[in-house]
Formats: C-alpha cells, sequence, structure tokens
C-alpha cells in the first residue's frame, strides 16, 4: 500500500490553521460610583478623572475592534444605584433619543464607521447616566458596590453570546476597570457575589482581567479573581499614560495568553479574616455546619454564625496545649539551686 | 481556508513592494487599518504595544515577553513585520533596537483615536431623499457578480460582462482564447470557481493592481482606494469629491464587478455593497457575509424587499424558539461517509459548481442531492482541478452541524489522549482518502529520465557495476537475467568513473 | 422507588401514588404528550407496584390486601384502561404532532417542562450540610457489566461517568476525598487510595477502563472494603459511600446483615445506584444507613436519566438530626510564594518554583487542598470554603411570569436579550411570557440567563446590582 504512503496523504493543514485566527468578545465593567471617583480627584488633586479614563478606554475599545475585524465588544457601567448597559443598547432606548443630548465633539465625524458607532453610544449612554444620577436624591446610609452585580451581568451576556455563535469558537474575557481606595470593610459583604462570578469565570474558561487606579491598598478580592482565571492585575498610580497600560498588559487575547507572558503579581494573599476578631487568619478553625473562620474557639461552643453547638471532646481536645516533657523537672531543679 | 490564502497572497505582494511605496502607504489611516489586520497575530500584539510608546525597545526584550512555546509564532511575526517595513532600526544607534514605523505609527494613532483622517475612511453625504435600500444594491452587485462567474462556467447568459472584466479575466489566464475565438476556461478557472467569494475578489483585485501597474497607474493610489472601499459601511452614500484621478478611474471599473454602485443620473455619489465590506475580513465574517450574499443571489429578482422584510421578522421568532439560533449558510453542505452529498441551496451558481465534481442526481426546493462517484472525481481531475481543492471547497461549505460534530469528536479523542495532534476532521476521512486516491490513480506512469547499461559480457562484470550502483543509491531498474540495470540521471557519471577505473585495470 | 426526588423528606413513599392517579386522569385528554412524563408514570408506576406489594405482605390482612391490590391495580393500568403493556407502541416521533395549535405548542412545552424539572429538582430549604465529605465510589465490574443495553456496553458508560462524576465532585466540594473501589472476580479491589487529588482517580480510571470486567459481584467486600478505608475519617467529616450496581445478585462470604448493623453503628451513608433492576438487599441496605429515607436507591431509567443520579450524589447530604457531628475543624491558609530557585515540595519531592508554605509548621506544598504530610494540619485557601457556600444558602428559584397584555420591559435585565414571541398559530395568544421574574429584586430574566444563573453562576445580578437588597 505505498499509496497510502503517499505525501499527498500527509495532513498539510497544519501550517495554514494555525493562522486562522479566532474572534474574541471583550466585556468591560466600569465602576462609575461618582464618590470613588471624586475621593481620587481629591487625593490626587487632578480634576477629571473620570474623563481622562474614558477616554482611554475609548481608544482601548477600538484597539480591541481592530485585533480582528470580527471582534464584538460590551461595556457594562455599575453606578451606585444599579447597572447600565452603555454598549450594546437595545433598540427601545435608542428610539428615544432622537435628540442627541451628548457633546460629541470628542469624536471625529469621519472616523473609521465601526468604532465611531461604539465610541458614541458609550459617551452618549453615559452621559444619560450621569445627568441621571445628578437628578436622583442621595440615599442615605451605607451603600454596597454593585461591582458583583455588574461582573455577573457580564458572564450572562458573554454566556448568552457564546450559545448564539454557531461554530462554538468564540473566546471572551472580561475586564474591570476600578479606582479609589475602597478596600476595607464593604468588601466583606460582596466576598460570596465575587467568589462566585470567579467559579462562573473558570467555567466559562474567561479570563479576568482588573485594572485598579490610585487608591493606597490592593483589591484582595478582586487579585484573586484574576489570579484564578489566568487574568492580569493591574494597579496604576494615576490616570496618566493609562492607554500605555491598556494596550501592552491588558491587551493580550485569549487566544495569545499560552505564550505571553503577563505581568507578574508577587504573592496574592489568600488568607481570609476571622469572623469574631477581623484580624487575618493563618491558622484557623472552620465551623463544619456554615463555614465560617473562627480564630479562636468561641466561648459556650457555639458558632456565632450558624448557632450550632459543637461537640465537647473535641473542643477540649482543641484548647489542650502541648505537653513538653522534661522542662518541668528542670525548672524544679533551677528553683532548688 | 480561503482567508489564509487571500492573505498569503495579498502579504506576498505587499511585500514585494519597496520601501518607498510603503511610506506613502502609511499615510493613509484606512490602509494602515487594513494592513495590521492581515499580520499574524503576535505581530498585532507587539504593534499595538508600540503604537503609544515612543521610545526604542530592544528585539530581545520582546523576545522574553514569549514564552518558550511560541518562538516559531514569534519568528514568524518578526520577520512579517520587518518585510513590510513596519519595523526599523531605532534612533539609538545600538544593535537590535527597534522601532515603529513613524509614519505608520502616526497614522494608526489617527485611526483609532480618530484624529486627522484625511477622508481616508471615505465622506458620507447625508441625503434623506435619496437613500438605497440595501436589497437593491445586494441585488446589484449580485447581479454583476453572478455574470461574471456565470460566464466563465459557461451556462448561456443574457447579459456577459464588459470588456474590462473580459480582459482582466483573460490577462489572469483564468480564461483564454480558444480556437474558435471564444473565450474558455482554464484550469486555473476551475479552481478559481470553487474558491470562497472574498478570495475571488480578492484575486481578481490583484489581477487588477498588476495591471494597473502596466497602465501607468499610481499603485499607491490604487490600494488606498481598495483599503478604503473595505473600511466603508454598507448602505451609506459617499461622495467621490476627495478622490484623485485614479481612484475615480477606479470607481468605474469597480462598478463592473459590482463592488460599488451608482446611480446612473448622479455620478458623483457611490454606495458599496456587500462584496465590498467583505474584503478586510475575516473568516468568520465571511460566512455570514456570503451567507447573506448567497441568500440574495438565490432569491432571484422577484420582489425581494418585501420577502426579505418577511423573512427577517419570522427569522426573529422563529428562530428563539428551543433557544439556538441557526443560520444556515446557504450552499451549506453535508457529505457522507456512503459518498451521498446534500447542499441546502437553491442559486444555478451553487449547482454548477457543484456539479462540476458531483454527481448530483435529484434536486428539491430547498436542496440537492447527489454522489460523489469515480467518474465525477475522475471529470473534475481531468478539468484541471486538484483533490486539495474539492476537499477544501466542501470544508469552507460544510453545513454548521458537521463542524460541531467534529469539534466533540475531537474533544473526546482529547480527553483519551492529551497528547493525539490531529486537526479537525469536519468531512469522514474515508471519504476524503478516497478522493486522494482517484487522484493518485490518473498518475499510473512515473517516468525517470537515465542512462540504461547493457551488453555485459560476464555476470561478474554486470554484478560488479550494479551493486556498486546500488550502493551509492543510483539504481533504479535491474535486470539479473537479462543483465541489465538503469541509472539515474545523476549518478550516471559516477558509474562509468567506477567502470572506467576498474575495467581499466582489466 | 421513584427516581424522581423532589425533597428530602422522609414520607414520600406513601405519598406518591395519589399524585399519580390524579396525574394520570388529565393527561388521558391531551394530544400532546411529553414523552419523559408518560415514561417514568408507566415504569415507576410498576415500580411502586412492587413496593405495596411487598409492604402488603408483611403488615396487613386479608380485607386490607384486597383494597390495596385494587389501588395497586390501578396504578399499574395505563390512561386507557389497560395495562401499560397493552397499550400501542409509543413512538418518540409520533410524540411531536402538529396539532391545530401548530407544532410549537409541542417544542415550547418540553422546554418549558424541562426548566421546571430543573427547577422542581432542587431543594430550596437552606439545610445544614455535610460540607466536608470523604466517599468511596464502589464500581461493579462483574459480568452483568457486559450487557450492551447502554451503548457502548454498560461497563465504558460507567466508567466514562464516573470520570465525570469525580472531576464534579471536586468541582463542587474541594476540600473533601474520594477513594475507588472496584467489585470483580468475588473480590473487592483498591483502584485508587483516598485523596484529595481528582487527577489520581481519573487516571486510575481511564487505567481500569482496560481490563474487561469478570465474575460476580460482592456487596458485602466491597462494603467492608470501603469501612476500612473509612476507619480514620475524622469525626466532621461525613463518610458516604457510593455504589454502581450493575449485577441481580451478590456472592458473599458471610452475613451480610452484620456488615449492615456495622455500616450503621459507624454512621457510613450508602448510595445505590442500580443498573438493571431492583433488588431487594440494595433497598435495605440504603434504607438502614439513611434513617428509614427510602430514597437514596435509584434505579435507572435510561442513560439521562443515569447521569441524573450521578448528579443528584455530587450535592452534600443534609445533616440528619441523629448524626449531630458539628465540630470544628482546624485548618491553615497558607500563603502562596514565588522562588527564583526551585526547591523541592515536601508532599512528592518534587522539584519546583514556588509552591505554599503551611503555617504551623513552614514546610511546602505543591498543590492545595491538602493534607500538610509533616504536621497533619488541613490545608486550604479560602477560595475553596467559598466553592461550597452556594449549597448552604442556594439561590431561589424565578417565578415565572403570567401572561399579559403588556410586561414591563422588552429585554432580559442581565443579558439584553429581546424576550421571544411565542405565540400560538392559531389565535394568536402568546403561549408563555418568556420572563423568568426574581422574587427579590423584581427583575426579569430569560430562560437562558435562568438556566445559567441558577447552575454556575448562583448569585442574581439583579439582586447584586441593588445597593439596597442584600
Amino acid at each position: 500500500m505505498d499509496a497510502i504512503s503517499d505525501p499527498s496523504f500527509q495532513n498539510t493543514k497544519s501550517k495554514i490553521t494555525a493562522v486562522e485566527e479566532l474572534p474574541s468578545l471583550l466585556t468591560v465593567v466600569v465602576d462609575t460610583t461618582p464618590k470613588a471617583w471624586a475621593e481620587l480627584d481629591r487625593e490626587s488633586e487632578h480634576e477629571g478623572n473620570l474623563i481622562s479614563a474614558l477616554q482611554s478606554l475609548i481608544v482601548f475599545l477600538n484597539s480591541h475592534l481592530t485585533f480582528n475585524s470580527a471582534n464584538q465588544v460590551a461595556v457594562i457601567a455599575a453606578h451606585s444605584s444599579g447597572i447600565k448597559y452603555l454598549y450594546p443598547v437595545t433598540s427601545t432606548s435608542q428610539d428615544e433619543t432622537a435628540a442627541r443630548s451628548a457633546d460629541l465633539s470628542i469624536i471625529n465625524s469621519d472616523m473609521y464607521r465601526q468604532f465611531r458607532n461604539v465610541d458614541e453610544t458609550v459617551l452618549e449612554e453615559l452621559y444619560k447616566l450621569l445627568q441621571e444620577e445628578g437628578k436622583r436624591e442621595q440615599p442615605s446610609g451605607f451603600q454596597k458596590s454593585t461591582l458583583s452585580g455588574a461582573m455577573s451581568a457580564g458572564f450572562t451576556y458573554i454566556n448568552r453570546i457564546i450559545k448564539e455563535q454557531s461554530s462554538a469558537s468564540l473566546k471572551a474575557r472580561l475586564m474591570v476597570v476600578t479606582c479609589g481606595s475602597s478596600g476595607g470593610k464593604d468588601e466583606v459583604f460582596q466576598y460570596i457575589p465575587i467568589m462566585n462570578c470567579i467559579f462562573s469565570a473558570t467555567k466559562l474558561k474567561c479570563p479576568v482581567d482588573v485594572v485598579k487606579i490610585g487608591g493606597s491598598q490592593e483589591s484582595t478580592f478582586l487579585q484573586q479573581a484574576t489570579d484564578a482565571t489566568n487574568g492580569v492585575y493591574l494597579h496604576v498610580p494615576s490616570t496618566e499614560g493609562l492607554i500605555q497600560y491598556l494596550t501592552t498588559a491588558m491587551f493580550i487575547d485569549p487566544s495569545l495568553r499560552p505564550i505571553i507572558v503577563k505581568p507578574n503579581q508577587g504573592s496574592v494573599d489568600f488568607r481570609t479574616s476571622c469572623y469574631l476578631t477581623g484580624k487575618v487568619v493563618a491558622v484557623g478553625f472552620v465551623c463544619s455546619v456554615c463555614l465560617c473562620v473562627l480564630s479562636v474557639i468561641p466561648p459556650g461552643n457555639r458558632c456565632p454564625a450558624c448557632d450550632s453547638e459543637f461537640d465537647e471532646h473535641v473542643t477540649t481536645k482543641l484548647k489542650k496545649k502541648p505537653v513538653v516533657p522534661g522542662m518541668i523537672q528542670k525548672k524544679r531543679k533551677r528553683i532548688q539551686e | 481556508m480561503s482567508s489564509t490564502l487571500f492573505k498569503a497572497t495579498v502579504t506576498e505582494y505587499l511585500q514585494e513592494l519597496p520601501a518607498q511605496v510603503h511610506s506613502r502607504l502609511y499615510s493613509s489611516p484606512a490602509t494602515c487599518l487594513a494592513i495590521y489586520r492581515l499580520l499574524p497575530k503576535l505581530a498585532k500584539f507587539f504593534i499595538m504595544s508600540l503604537v503609544f510608546n515612543e521610545t526604542d525597545a530592544s528585539l530581545r526584550d520582546l523576545d522574553r515577553w514569549v514564552k518558550s512555546g511560541g518562538k516559531y509564532q514569534f519568528n514568524e511575526a518578526i520577520k512579517s513585520m520587518k518585510s513590510l517595513h513596519l519595523l526599523i532600526e531605532g534612533n539609538s544607534g545600538q544593535p537590535f533596537m527597534i522601532n515603529l514605523n513613524p509614519i505608520f505609527r502616526s497614522s494608526f494613532r489617527n485611526a483609532l483615536t480618530g484624529g486627522e483622517v484625511n477622508n481616508s475612511f471615505g465622506n458620507v453625504v447625508e441625503d434623506e431623499n435619496e437613500t438605497v435600500h440595501t436589497s437593491i444594491l445586494d441585488q446589484y452587485a449580485a447581479n454583476k457578480w453572478e455574470t461574471i462567474l456565470h460566464f466563465m462556467v459557461g451556462t448561456p447568459l443574457t447579459q456577459t460582462p464588459s470588456r474590462n472584466v473580459l480582459s482582466l479575466l483573460q490577462h489572469s489566464k483564468l480564461m483564454e482564447e480558444s480556437s474558435s475565438g471564444e473565450l474558455q476556461i482554464t484550469n486555473e478557472g476551475f479552481q478559481f470557481l470553487l474558491q470562497d467569494a472574498n478570495a475571488q475578489i480578492w484575486a481578481l483585485l490583484l489581477q487588477y493592481l498588476r495591471l494597473a501597474e502596466t497602465l501607468q497607474m499610481d499603485p499607491v493610489d490604487v490600494l488606498n482606494f481598495i483599503f478604503m472601499l473595505g473600511a466603508l459601511e454598507l448602505g451609506k452614500a459617499y461622495s467621490d469629491t476627495n478622490l484623485s484621478d485614479t481612484q475615480k478611474i477606479m470607481l468605474q471599473d469597480m462598478r463592473d464587478y459590482g463592488l460599488v454602485f451608482q446611480k446612473a443620473s448622479n455620478t458623483h455619489k457611490f454606495y458599496p455593497t456587500r462584496l465590498t465590506a467583505m474584503l478586510t475580513s475575516d473568516t468568520s465574517s465571511i460566512r455570514s457575509a456570503s451567507g447573506a450574499m448567497n441568500s440574495v443571489l438565490s432569491q432571484g429578482t422577484s420582489s425581494s424587499k418585501e420577502e426579505a422584510a418577511a423573512v427577517a421578522e419570522t427569522d426573529e421568532e422563529t428562530a428563539q424558539v428551543g433557544g439556538t439560533t441557526q443560520n444556515i449558510p446557504d450552499g451549506a453542505v453535508i457529505l457522507e461517509t456512503n459518498f451521498k452529498l446534500y447542499s441546502y441551496s437553491n442559486s444555478p451558481l451553487q449547482i454548477a459548481v457543484l456539479s462540476l465534481f458531483v454527481h448530483l442526481k435529484s434536486r428539491f426546493s430547498n436542496m440537492v442531492t447527489g454522489q460523489i462517484t469515480r467518474e465525477s472525481i475522475r471529470r473534475a481531475l481531468h478539468n484541471g482541478i486538484t483533490a486539495d481543492q474539492i476537499i477544501a471547497y466542501m470544508e469552507t461549505h460544510a453545513h454548521p452541524q458537521m463542524r460541531r460534530l467534529a469539534e466533540q469528536t475531537l474533544d473526546k479523542k482529547m480527553e483519551l489522549d492529551p497528547n493525539c495532534n490531529e486537526g479537525l476532521q469536519i468531512l469522514p476521512p474515508t471519504v476524503v482518502d478516497q478522493i486522494k486516491l482517484w487522484q493518485l490513480e490518473l498518475d499510473r506512469i512515473i517516468s525517470y529520465d537515465g542512462y540504461l547499461f547493457t551488453d555485459f559480457e560476464n555476470f561478474q562484470e554486470y554484478n560488479m557495476l550494479s551493486s556498486y550502483a546500488k550502493d551509492i543509491g543510483v539504481l533504479l531498474w535491474s535486470d539479473d537475467k537479462k543483465k541489465r540495470f538503469f541509472v539515474s540521471q545523476e549518478g550516471n557519471s559516477q558509474v562509468i568513473d567506477y567502470a572506467k577505473r576498474k575495467l581499466k585495470k582489466k | 422507588m421513584a427516581p424522581i426526588v423532589e425533597s428530602d423528606s422522609e414520607d414520600e413513599s406513601l405519598n406518591r401514588p395519589k399524585k399519580q392517579v390524579r396525574g394520570r386522569t388529565s393527561k388521558g385528554k391531551k394530544h400532546v404528550r411529553i414523552e419523559e412524563d408518560y415514561n417514568e408514570d408507566g415504569h415507576s408506576m410498576s415500580e411502586d407496584d412492587e413496593n405495596l406489594f411487598s409492604e402488603d405482605e408483611a403488615d396487613s390482612g386479608p380485607s386490607n390486601g384486597r383494597k390495596k391490590k385494587k389501588l395497586a391495580n390501578k396504578n399499574l393500568q395505563g390512561a386507557n384502561g389497560g395495562y401499560a403493556w397493552e397499550e400501542d407502541i409509543q413512538r418518540s416521533w409520533d410524540l411531536v404532532k402538529v396539532d391545530d395549535e401548530g407544532n410549537m405548542a409541542a417544542l415550547v412545552s418540553s422546554i418549558i417542562e424541562a426548566r421546571k424539572k430543573r427547577a422542581s429538582n432542587k431543594n430550596l430549604t437552606p439545610f445544614q450540610r455535610g460540607i466536608i465529605r470523604t466517599m468511596v465510589l464502589v464500581l461493579d465490574c462483574s459480568d452483568a457489566m457486559m450487557e450492551k443495553d447502554l451503548r457502548p456496553n454498560r461497563y465504558a458508560m460507567t466508567i466514562q461517568y464516573a470520570i465525570n462524576f469525580v472531576h464534579e465532585f471536586f468541582d463542587q466540594n474541594p476540600i473533601s476525598q474520594i477513594g475507588i473501589v472496584c467489585m470483580r472476580n468475588d473480590l473487592a479491589q483498591l483502584v485508587s487510595q483516598v485523596s484529595g487529588n481528582p487527577q489520581d482517580h481519573i487516571d486510575a480510571l481511564k487505567a481500569i477502563r482496560k481490563q474487561e470486567p469478570k465474575g460476580n459481584s460482592s456487596l458485602q467486600n466491597a462494603l467492608e472494603m470501603a469501612r476500612g478505608l473509612l476507619l480514620h475519617v475524622p469525626a466532621h467529616c461525613t463518610r458516604e459511600v457510593l455504589i454502581i450496581f450493575g449485577a441481580l445478585s451478590s456472592t458473599d462470604p458471610g452475613d451480610i446483615h452484620q456488615t449492615i448493623a456495622s455500616l450503621v453503628q459507624e454512621r457510613i451513608r450508602v448510595r445505590v445506584i442500580g443498573l438493571s433492576a431492583q433488588v431487594a438487599i440494595c433497598k435495605e441496605l440504603c434504607k438502614q444507613t439513611n434513617y428509614g429515607d427510602n430514597s437514596f436507591y435509584g434505579v435507572i431509567l435510561n442513560e439521562v436519566h443515569f447521569k441524573d443520579l450521578f448528579a443528584e450524589a455530587v450535592t452534600p447530604l443534609p445533616v440528619n438530626k441523629i448524626n449531630k457531628g458539628f465540630t470544628l475543624v482546624k485548618m491553615g491558609f497558607p500563603t502562596r510564594v514565588y522562588e527564583d530557585m526551585p526547591s523541592f515540595c515536601t508532599c512528592h519531592s518534587k522539584l519546583m518554583y514556588g509552591g505554599y508554605f503551611c503555617p504551623n509548621c513552614k514546610s511546602k506544598v505543591c498543590s492545595l487542598p491538602t493534607v500538610c504530610p509533616c504536621c497533619d494540619l488541613m490545608l486550604i485557601l479560602s477560595t475553596h470554603l467559598a466553592r461550597s457556600y452556594h449549597h448552604l444558602m442556594p439561590l431561589k428559584t424565578f417565578q415565572e411570569v403570567d401572561v399579559a397584555e403588556t410586561f414591563p420591559t422588552d429585554t432580559c435585565y442581565s443579558c439584553q436579550k429581546r424576550f421571544p414571541r411565542l405565540k400560538n398559530q392559531k389565535t394568536q395568544e402568546l403561549l408563555t411570557s418568556s420572563r423568568y421574574r426574581c422574587a427579590d429584586c423584581h427583575q426579569d430574566f430569560c430562560i437562558d440567563c435562568d438556566v445559567f444563573i441558577h447552575e454556575i453562576l448562583h448569585n442574581c445580578p439583579g439582586c447584586e446590582s441593588q445597593p439596597g437588597i442584600w
């Protein structure tokens, strides 16, 4: 059967298929809570940080669209009272915008059509959003951040787009742009939702990248998110030069991730904090019912979170300190001398 | 895949151009965009990171950025960027420092940020009165394109393409003048027919470029115009006030190909058709675009407006039951392991192309069925089509269901054995192998040039020479009984030298 | 026992026959039948019949027996009044009939039924569950597994599903452990040791794929081996055994009832998936080790059902009141380090760059979760704990919005997809609103998002994006 060993039977496609490029979907979640950006303005003594960040972001969206003509983009804004899709917009809201109220002069009308559509829509919707925010009265009390909600909505959008493609080969990724030193207490309440988002991202094989502008502390949850999903975490001191960061470190397409070296995060702090004392815990006790982490055995043998009683024997065993033989006798000797 | 074919040919053409031409090309942002999209992935990544960076970068830094598994892609990327003169030597003069071509950098930045674009993306003319519906554009484009293709296949037509088109076809050797004075299709022509619409357009455009050079049209202008066309939006009117003279001439030619539409009354506005939108697109959008294209082709000339609207509505409704919206591209082909073929297509062009290598048996209202037989493949092979092209055609037009099935089986195989590196087998391997075997059947005789050694005196002489020839590997055939052997052409001199040495001693 | 488990209450068996009688009469009228329901009715009715008969013989007198027999007979009768096997053959393609309502009706109703089934299968009350689990998976490798009623044969399909099960189990319960045993040639053989590393188990399963099943299966040997494996498991972990049983008998060296008694004493819970028919000893085994709950023994109807039964075993068991094992578990949360020079890890003695340092003894381990080989402390990341939170606090199902003339929104809140308008072809009424509303934030979602949210995401985008709702 020499005919079969003829070289025409060799699979000559290997080189050609390597060149074919897969489209990708970029979903951007922008944290637009005015409070956080105002704090950033105050800290950096520089007005209009949000605007400059958005300028860089729009150029970044354009560059993503250039990469492959079939690439798609989605932008979701997480503001103080909910989430809003900046792009793509559904047609019902588009009918209402017969009169374009936004100042679109920063966009050149002669631009490449594809870019222009995206950029104009994003600006328009953002302008409307900020106007509405101004009109709404500020509620008192503690407001939790809506970032986890925007990320969840982003994942459902990715899920929908992947289902709609007939040839299952769309790669997706999620980018989060946040700012300010919003670390600290409010994050505790969002731990579970962000964790759920991380797990669904790993299931969808969608890397999560994070850009944090300003602020002094790292956002531990977002760091864990990027670490678990093979994403990039970048802490940028200010909005100057943001476009450089975006087009170098954040531009890595999912298909290129296996061969490009990502910026290293250093050590990520995976430790959690104790439910009772709030200290960071390295060795702790975990309630087997509600999985809350405690650094000390609670008094009364009851779990503070779920109120379940613990077994007496086990707790006494845990309380015991290790016995070191030989020290007692030495001590006696020293006292005698 | 056709997209890579056209990319490969266009990039080859571009790489042949000298540096000054490149510099002139890069002053137009649309061209920069289009050329950027033709590059391999890693090259695109590097360029994007260098665009907003003024300082030089060291080649070694770029090298370290890529992990060890991607070295092959890295070298390819650097090679392609250098040949297009995108990467040039840095200003500091140190070795291995490179920088991005400054002209390219500024126009690319303009393209991204919407800076000075200078009509590179076309001037839109907003005119409320004279909007042209996309269906008219599609019809026009379909008409023109089909005429050309039908003319090549040889179906009797009412209109023939214009003279310019015909001369182009002749120049590109897709058709040739036969003895009776008419134009007949050549082997390359057949291969052309089997390609995707996008590849076909590019092939014609490249031919046009080559012609243009001989006609003394500035290739830079021509290229700029082509790339600008690729960046235009479907359905909008553009004015030609800012086009150069060369480009205005080109506009007329493009009309003949069905790439732009001009209303006869007003020649200062033109409308790009769907064919132009496909110019700089990539595979998946090509499939959808050519699918839309083909669906227009198949609908014929009857009241397509209402039909199109109705089809769109019911599509939206029915498509969302069951959750999976499937756009079956027109001409989707299903190939079974028993060699039977089913094609969901209605356009006479598709059917004509299929009949080149498939024995069509029956035709229904929305599909045709046939079988791939030895005779049908031999007919195609005799016409000059290779087995690879037939297989490539069927793969590009494979039904999405077949593609999904292939992806699933590949996943299962990878699960069982992660080291297996087979590609995606969309078509059944039995059929693919059989087509290749039929092609091999045509090669029944292989001829070698060489020298025959005969008339030896005794067996020892014969043996000595033939074993020497065998040892140095040039012996092609030998017959011990008749004491003859045959040696290849290259080895002949060695055998003769050896013989002279040995026989001289005697 | 019927395989649809709707909740964990222990009194299901008595309620079941009444429900089915009601369901049957109403179904007789519709044209469109949903295949699954009908078949399940048919099968489960016959299974119930068995149950009723066995209970009858145990404790009732003649008059009671007659009454119950009538009830049992009624269960066996199909919609047309005859026995199930006297009906015409149901072909699957007949079920999708083009009614006067148009073909849509069948499709739409099947989608809705499928969704409802998924929703109803979940138990929404937040039980206290045993999160840290140790499970022994027992596979039947006897001659009965060469039957070809599952493609390509029972054995191959079982191994494939077992591999999927191992993946999902570690996905949902990252701090748990699995050990695998197979019953072959009247013996029980260890396939892979109890450990928390999924890759080991998957490699072991792939290796025994090549072995042909042979001989008889022995339940007692397998249970004894499982007992041995679970002997030294600490009190805060739940001990479970999952048996895939394809044969119809068991060849044992001793008294299996004593083994069952010792299992009950050691608080080991056994779940059995039968592949051919119901076997009384399995039923008793499950009933006794699960405190009288009959729902842990399931016999498969088809491949899909097999998968569903396997998937049931993935969710953690609710903690029983008798089995109060609440304890505090001492665990360590290591920090991750990156190193320039490679060093050895203490668990495999492999050279590697970076790893995790145990906070207790500072030895390096390469992957988590694991038990530190030096100081025996369980080492985990907080993410592993977080993975199990959604079992403890499950997300409420969304309610379907009733059909109305107009709706407040046109698009899904989270993915912006337009809601389809599924109309009845003849009457032009909407068949379903296709909107699913969350009870807390009152936002509408489409069905794809609904499924995604409940199966993968586990938090509602609407509730998360409103700052007032926690």
